[in-house]
Order: structure tokens, then C-alpha cells, then sequence
């Protein structure tokens, strides 16, 4: 008898067992069937400027189409600089796509399928999820091109919702928070779907950890979805920007013995900013814009903070609630356009030299007075620019004693210009309270 | 055995002419060999991440004695720190120490105590003085009118490495070329590594006319080689007497209460004028340097010389070629002249102008800035000077004290202080230099406060840093 009831609660548990691992395994392949089709492995050919020259190379990301005329979302990393980009679909079918719009600050891009030849083609497409209701613990699957393996699918469980990583050089995410999976993400990946087990796209996966291991970022689906409408719409996302650099209350609370404290830091302030106009100061502490109550305590809810500014049209004037020194005061300032996070480059192949526009980003990052002028990209090894030793990183400011205001007046000068007098051009240049004369003379 | 005996024959005699060749050494080689000694000391090393050096190095390298009162000449990498800002030899040394425990011996055993005197940054040498002056053998007694020719031979007394167990070494050799600018060198093809520069040159009838001065290995055993010269493959210099003549009677002095290395400065960054930016200009035959920074409160900034400025003319030096060199030159012209007013002319709008600049000693570097340890909280800072500022691209009238130690899992390193912020204030005080800085953190301290709140400028962005006391476990 006791072997019978044994023999029963065995099956029983297996059965269970089994089941269970019967319905995930059905989840699993329902899911990727949802998504697998809308796949498309990217390769664009990207054109970028080294050494002051114009070169051209292909990378590999992937993508996936989210509507039936062909859009595709993908990472701006992957994207940018493309001049032109193959797509594979999962069917293997090869088309060309269109770039419609990129966003640095999201590192989202939005490509569109060219159908001109294939005008009936029927396109599979996926579903955005919300990636504000996920869980940690939930089953994931990444789906993409690891190190150019097309058409891959990988698993894993969310592992955080809520990481925040620092702007660093290039690899800045000032609006969102990511999700961290264990599901495999290799370099290839990038721009590719983080799917829930429903079949829903949910993130676009866009960073690894490579010396550790199974740490994989996506982005946040709810964050790409603003950007695909603002894109969709205008090509591009505007932002509105005020020059504020935010810090978190947490440490600011207990210095200031101040527990219920709300309100975040005011951590730098940008030259020429509406926010130093308005007479805002670092250490201030902001309560709410336009009695919007602000707060964050922790570095994690900075993002949210940002991403309010930026999504204030450009130009609203808007008030702000701060105290100083323990007393609540307001001002009110109106919003500016933020800047493009890239410049144009421009290759100046009779002078061996590579220039850039002078973003605001740039303006901040060197410290200069002013946008005037352009940014000496690249040196040509052994061009004109070389022998004149002008170096990277020094601004333009003025060819002969013509002055360069923009990229635009400086391309007309260098069209003019660009077979070398037997006297030479003369570029006069400067580089934080220094200047350098830089005369090309002809090869 | 009948056929080898012939063989040991000549065996023999090549060995009694080789013996017979070692005789022919001039005797004032082996008098002279007698005046170089060996200095051993040891070199705190410097550790950013410790509020005090707390390991030192042991060193040993070739030193002359100079004068009868115990005056020894040898390698400036005995200190290696830069001590004006305007001698940026060392790029990479950050804090350093001077030398402690320095001792000097001659071909006999004993040992004599010495201290250190000062450095010559520009020729790279440095003095050192034994503390008594008896029982030391006779001084070398330099000539310095003695001028070599390319092919001349030389004798060079120098020390072999630790793995020869320092013994001296006498070699032959030739002035293989002659370099004249910024100042006269000779430069021989070296067959070896000796312990370090420093050894002394002597020529055939026997007279000390020299020291060798870099040769391509300075491997003093740390990461402080980057002393290593920029000369290629086994190249020495030699480094004549009427160079260095001067300083053997009156030494640098090296003084912790900085009053100046005696060497004037005019603070501009240069740019060389060559011939075609000349005649773009229609300056013809113009020879000049262009200024292209202007350093402030410099005598440069003081006198009015401008950004864009081209320098033809500094007291008796006319500028001359349109090479780097002539960069040198003008470079080792002003830190030669004395404090006070130097005639000059310079070209602004393709027209000459004369100016009178008051030349100043040249400011000091971070290396002799005063730094204050905060034991507690467990870090050092520095008050800022014109290196700190130039290196980091500073705006120049950034003021504050910046942080130039943190003790690992200390205070201020849990609170995440690093090295090199720029602390701008306390406690919202404002900091502008060490004295504020002093002030503030010690009013901060004595009020016994939970967190501090350090308001700094890290790269390009600033932000507010709460250091906790007690944060010690």
C-alpha cells in the first residue's frame, strides 16, 4: 500500500513538473514566434571621418520591424553615420532601409524598409509590451545577431529594473533607467528585442558587461515608444534644456539633519544657460516646476527629472520653486532648445583635415566662449594640415584674416579656397587661451 | 706535445702585452678615479593613495666630489620632481619627496652622511654636501678651455651596475658629434650601462674636462625612469666643464620655503615663425617666435605682450633660425638672465614694437606647493599652482585647493573623494587657496559634524560630496 501511495505521488509530482516545464517550454516557442518573423538583421555601412579622412566600414546590429509600411526600431550606435543600410529579414529577404530619425540622448534610431520594388510585400511586425509593469524574475528572450550569428534567440530573467548608469563619453542615457537581463547579449545584438514570455517587444537591447558574465542592458520600451511617435512625426526629438545638472537628495538630507526633505540638488550649472540667466546657483535645491512637485533621494530617480524638463515644449516658460540656504524662493525661466548631441563633420581632403561643427555639447566640454569657429576633427598624416602642424582639437577661428562663424560659411570659404596660393593659407587657431597659426602651403 | 708548446708560447705573450698595455693608463686616471663616490640614499616613493609615503627605495648612483668642503656633483634623477613650473622635464612624477639618508663613498669603505644642496633642472645635475670635510680624497679640479673636436678620443670614469658590485670602470672613447644647441654637448657612441650618469670625463694628458651627463640607460630600478633620455641606441653625452663651472662654486640651493630657483620666467607658450609665415606676412626675412599663450600674472601678462605676438628680440639674444631650437634658446636665454627689466622687441601688426618686461623668478611647481593633511578624514590637498592649472586645462583664474591624496577606504575615500578634484568650498564657505582651505575644514571639524558637505569640480562638471567623519567601521 505504501509503495502504491509512493508510486502515485511520484507520477503526480513528475506530471506537475513536467506540465509546468510543458507550458513555459509552449510560452517560449508562442513568443518567439510572435517576434522572430518581424527580425531584421542590419548592416549598415557607415561612413566616419579618422585621421582627417573620410572612411567607409560595415557593422553589423539588428532590428525589429514594429509596423506593417517597414518601420524599424534599432539602436542609434547602430545607425548612425550609415549612408547606406542592408536589411535581412528573417525570411531572408534583403531590402534597403531609409534612416527616418536618430536620437543620441536614447541611442534609439527609427529605420523604414525601401518597399518600391516589392510594393505588396507583407510585412510581419511586433507589439510594444509596457515596460513599466515588468517584474524582476520574469522570463525574457533576446532575439538579435551576436557577433553577426543572425536570426538568434537567447534566455534569461529580467535581473534589475532599475540600473542607472553615469553619461560617460559617448555612452550617455540621461533619460532612462535599463533593464539588466541574464539573457546572453554579445555585440551584434545591439538594437535588437528583450520580448516578454506574451510575445511583446519590451526593450531594445543596447549594452553588455564583457568581462562579466550574462550582464546584458535594454532599453526601456516605454522610453523608446516617445521617441518612435516624436520621430514618426518630426524626424527628430526635440528637447527642451534649462543647463542644470542634477544630483540626489540622499546625502543632502542627513547633512542638513532634514529626513522629510523633497526636493533635488542643483550640482553645476551651464554657461549661457536659461537656467544661470534665471539666477539659479549649484546647491540649490528645487522643489517643483510649474507646481509639479520634484524629488529625488536616490540617483535613480534622476532620470524621470530629466526626461520631465526635456519633454516640456521648447520655449514654455515655466516656474521654478527652489530654496537657498533654507528659505523658499521661485523664478522662472523659458526653456531653450537642446542642442544636437553630434556635430556635421566635413572633410577637407586638398588641406589633409577633417573639421566638426561646434556643438553646445562641445562648446561645454572644452569650455569655450562661444559656438564660433570649427573643431579640427583630424590631421591627414603628411597632407598640408600636417606639415602646418595643426593639431585635433584646436577651433578655427578664422582662414586668412576672413572669420569663420559656422560650419557653413567655413565650407564656402574652403571651396573657394582650397587649391593652396603659392603663399599659402593661413589658419589662425586657438585651443583654451592659446592660439596657433597653421599656414598650408601646397604639396 | 712537441707541437703544442709554440701555442703556449704565444698564449703568454699576448697576455704580457695586454698586462703591459694596462700600464700605459695615464697615473692621474687612477688619482682621479679616487674622487668618484658612490651615492646611496633612498627615495620615498610616492603613493597617492596613503596620506604619507610610507615605502621608500633604495638607490645608488655616480657622484664627483667638487670643492674640499665636501661638495659632491651628480644625476638630478637623485630628486627627480620639477621644481618651476617652467623646467617640465618630468611629465609623469607626481608628488615627490626629496631624497632621505643619503650616504657617499669613496674607494675605501667608509661611509659619510651628506644632505642635499639643490638641483639645476635646465642641466639636469644635482649637489649634494658630505657633512664633515676630513680624510675625503683631493676634489677634482675641472679645466673647461679644453674644447674637443669630433674624433678626439676621451678616457670616462663611471661605476658599473650592482651586478659588477659597483666597481669603477675606465673606458676609451671618441667624440662622435657635437651638438652646440641649447647649450654644448659632446656626444659619444657608449659601449655599456653604467650605474648612472654623473662619471666623469677626463681627456688624454689626463685632465677631468667633463661629466657624463645622460647616457641612453638611467635605469635606477623604479618607475622613475622616465628620465631616460630621447637619445637613440647606445648614445652618451658628455657635458663639457665650462657648462657647468659656474654652478660648482655657487651650487642651487634647494629651499622648502620656496623663494624661487634663481631662474627668471616670462610665462608665454611659443610657436616657432617660419620663413613661409614670414613671407605671408611680408616679413621677409623676419626670424621670431610667436607667442601663443600668455600665462597669468606672468611679467609677460604684466608687460602687455600679447596672443599672436612674434618675440625677434630679448636683451642681447636676437632670434635666430626658424627650428624648435630656436625655442630652446630663447627658453634658456630667459631662465639665465637675473630678476628685473629686460629690453625686447617684438612685432604686432607686422610692425616693431620695443617693450621693457620686469622678468620674476619662476613660480613655484606643485612639487614645492605646501600640501595639508586632514588626518582624520584621511586625505591631502595642495594649493593650486600654474602646473596643476596648465595640465588640466583649467580656466586660469580657477581658484580652490585640489585634492592630491586619498587614503584607500579612509573618510573622504568611502564619501568618494578622488584624486585631483578641486574643492571650490565647505560647508558652503568658499575655499580660494590652502589658508581658507585650513580654516574651513578645521571650523567644520571642530563643530563635530555628522557629514561635511565638500562642493568640488571634477573634470568638467562640479557637484556636492558629504563626507562622514566617523564613516570608519
Amino acid at each position: 500500500m505504501q509503495n502504491l501511495i509512493f508510486i502515485i505521488l511520484l507520477i503526480v509530482i513528475f506530471n506537475g513538473y513536467g506540465s509546468a516545464q510543458f507550458v513555459l517550454q509552449r510560452e517560449i516557442l508562442q513568443a518567439k514566434d510572435r517576434v522572430l518573423p518581424a527580425l531584421v538583421h542590419i548592416e549598415p555601412v557607415k561612413e566616419v571621418f579618422t585621421s582627417g579622412k573620410k572612411v567607409k566600414f560595415q557593422v553589423t546590429g539588428s532590428g525589429v520591424i514594429f509596423s506593417p509600411e517597414g518601420h524599424i526600431l534599432t539602436n542609434n550606435h547602430v545607425a548612425e553615420k550609415a549612408r547606406l543600410v542592408k536589411c535581412t529579414l528573417a525570411n531572408k529577404e534583403e531590402l534597403q532601409a531609409e534612416v527616418i530619425g536618430l536620437d543620441a540622448l536614447t541611442d534609439l534610431a527609427v529605420l523604414k524598409l525601401d518597399l518600391t520594388e516589392k510594393p505588396h510585400l507583407e510585412l510581419p511586425y511586433v507589439e510594444f509590451g509596457d515596460s513599466d509593469s515588468l517584474q524582476v524574475g520574469q522570463f525574457v528572450l533576446a532575439l538579435g545577431s551576436p557577433l553577426g550569428l543572425s536570426r538568434s534567440l537567447s534566455m534569461g530573467v529580467i535581473s534589475s529594473l532599475d540600473r542607472y548608469f553615469e553619461d560617460s563619453g559617448e555612452m550617455v542615457s540621461p533619460f532612462n533607467l535599463w533593464i539588466q537581463t541574464d539573457a546572453a547579449i554579445n555585440p551584434g545584438n545591439s538594437g535588437g528585442p528583450l520580448v516578454d514570455l506574451n510575445g511583446k517587444v519590451v526593450g531594445i537591447n543596447a549594452r553588455a558587461i564583457f568581462y562579466g558574465e550574462n550582464l546584458g542592458f535594454a532599453i526601456p520600451i516605454n522610453t523608446a515608444k516617445l521617441v518612435v511617435d516624436r520621430i514618426l512625426a518630426h524626424k527628430q526629438v526635440e528637447r527642451s534644456w534649462i543647463g542644470i545638472e542634477w544630483q540626489e537628495i540622499k546625502e543632502y538630507r542627513k547633512y542638513k539633519n532634514l529626513p522629510q526633505l523633497d526636493g533635488v540638488l542643483i550640482a553645476d550649472i551651464e554657461q549661457n544657460s536659461p537656467a544661470l540667466d534665471a539666477g539659479l546657483k549649484p546647491g540649490d535645491i528645487v522643489h517643483s516646476i510649474n507646481r509639479e512637485p520634484l524629488s529625488a533621494v536616490y540617483r535613480e530617480e534622476l532620470p524621470k527629472i530629466r526626461k520631465m524638463i526635456a519633454e516640456i515644449p521648447v520655449g514654455t516658460r515655466i516656474n521654478i520653486e527652489y530654496s537657498r540656504n533654507g528659505y523658499r524662493t521661485q523664478t522662472s525661466l523659458s526653456t531653450a532648445l537642446r542642442g544636437k548631441f553630434e556635430g556635421n563633420e566635413f572633410e577637407c581632403a586638398a588641406w589633409g583635415l577633417s573639421v566638426e561643427e561646434i556643438t553646445s555639447r562641445i562648446v561645454k566640454n572644452l569650455r569655450l566662449d562661444n559656438s564660433d569657429g570649427v573643431l579640427v576633427s583630424g590631421v591627414r598624416i603628411g597632407g598640408p594640415a600636417h606639415e602646418a602642424e595643426v593639431y585635433r582639437g584646436y577651433v578655427i577661428k578664422y582662414i586668412d584674416n576672413t572669420p569663420v562663424k559656422d560650419m557653413d560659411q567655413f565650407q564656402k570659404l574652403y571651396e573657394d579656397l582650397k587649391d593652396i596660393p603659392e603663399k599659402g593659407i593661413m589658419l589662425r587657431m586657438f585651443y583654451k587661451n592659446s592660439i596657433r597659426y597653421g599656414l598650408l602651403m601646397g604639396e | 706535445m712537441v707541437k703544442r708548446t709554440p701555442i703556449a708560447a704565444i698564449l703568454l705573450t699576448v697576455s704580457l702585452v695586454a698586462a703591459g698595455a694596462g700600464n700605459t693608463w695615464p697615473e692621474n686616471l687612477n688619482r682621479l678615479k679616487q674622487s668618484l663616490c658612490l651615492v646611496e640614499y633612498y627615495l620615498p616613493q610616492a603613493e597617492t593613495n596613503e596620506i604619507q609615503d610610507n615605502t621608500r627605495i633604495k638607490q645608488k648612483i655616480t657622484g664627483i666630489l667638487v670643492d674640499e668642503a665636501g661638495l659632491v656633483m651628480t644625476s638630478d634623477i637623485i630628486f627627480p620632481a620639477n621644481i618651476d613650473i617652467v623646467a617640465r622635464n618630468r611629465f609623469y612624477a607626481q608628488i615627490q619627496s626629496p631624497p632621505e639618508d643619503i650616504t657617499v663613498s669613496f674607494e675605501k669603505d667608509e661611509k659619510y652622511a651628506a644632505t642635499l644642496v639643490g638641483v639645476d633642472e635646465d642641466l639636469r645635475v644635482a649637489f649634494i654636501r658630505i657633512s664633515q670635510s676630513e680624510n675625503l680624497p683631493e676634489p677634482v679640479v675641472f679645466r673647461s678651455d679644453h674644447a674637443l673636436e669630433t674624433g678626439d678620443p676621451v678616457y670616462l670614469i663611471q661605476h658599473l651596475n650592482g651586478r659588477y658590485n659597483n666597481e669603477v670602470i675606465i673606458t676609451s672613447q671618441n667624440v662622435n658629434s657635437i651638438q652646440e644647441k641649447p647649450w654644448l654637448k659632446w656626444l659619444s657612441v657608449g659601449a655599456f650601462t653604467p650605474l648612472s650618469a654623473g662619471g666623469l670625463v677626463v681627456d688624454p694628458q689626463g685632465d677631468p674636462i667633463g661629466v657624463v651627463y645622460r647616457n641612453n640607460a638611467m635605469s635606477v630600478g623604479s618607475h622613475f625612469d622616465i628620465d631616460v633620455p630621447m637619445t637613440s641606441g647606445a648614445l652618451t653625452e658628455l657635458l663639457p666643464a665650462a657648462v657647468f663651472r659656474q654652478l660648482l662654486t655657487d651650487p642651487p640651493k634647494l629651499e622648502l620655503q620656496y623663494t624661487g630657483t634663481g631662474k627668471s620666467w616670462l610665462g608665454i607658450q611659443m610657436q616657432v615663425l617660419t620663413s613661409e609665415m614670414a613671407a605671408y606676412w611680408g616679413l621677409d626675412t623676419l626670424n621670431g617666435i610667436i607667442i601663443m599663450r600668455v600665462m597669468p600674472n606672468s611679467p609677460a601678462e604684466k608687460g602687455g605682450l600679447q596672443m599672436g605676438d612674434i618675440i625677434t628680440s630679448l636683451g642681447e639674444l636676437e632670434i635666430k633660425g626658424e627650428d624648435s631650437q630656436a625655442i630652446e634658446v630663447l627658453r634658456n636665454h630667459i631662465r639665465s638672465l637675473p630678476d628685473g627689466p629686460v629690453p625686447m622687441i617684438i612685432w604686432r601688426d607686422q610692425r616693431p614694437l620695443s617693450k621693457t618686461i620686469i622678468l620674476e623668478s619662476s613660480p613655484k611647481s606643485q612639487f614645492f606647493a605646501e600640501e595639508y593633511s586632514e588626518e582624520k578624514l584621511r586625505f591631502s590637498v595642495k594649493e593650486l599652482t600654474q602646473d596643476i592649472i596648465l595640465e588640466n586645462d583649467l580656466d586660469f583664474d580657477t581658484e580652490g585647493v585640489w585634492v592630491s591624496r586619498v587614503e584607500e577606504a579612509g573618510a573622504a575615500s568611502l564619501s568618494g573623494l578622488v584624486v585631483e578634484d578641486l574643492i571650490l568650498s565647505i560647508d558652503n564657505h568658499k575655499i580660494r587657496n590652502l589658508e581658507d582651505f585650513k580654516k574651513e575644514i578645521q571650523a567644520s571639524m571642530d563643530s563635530d559634524p555628522q557629514l561635511i558637505q565638500v562642493f568640488i569640480k571634477r573634470q568638467d562638471k562640479t557637484l556636492f560630496i558629504y563626507i562622514k567623519p566617523d564613516h570608519m567601521l
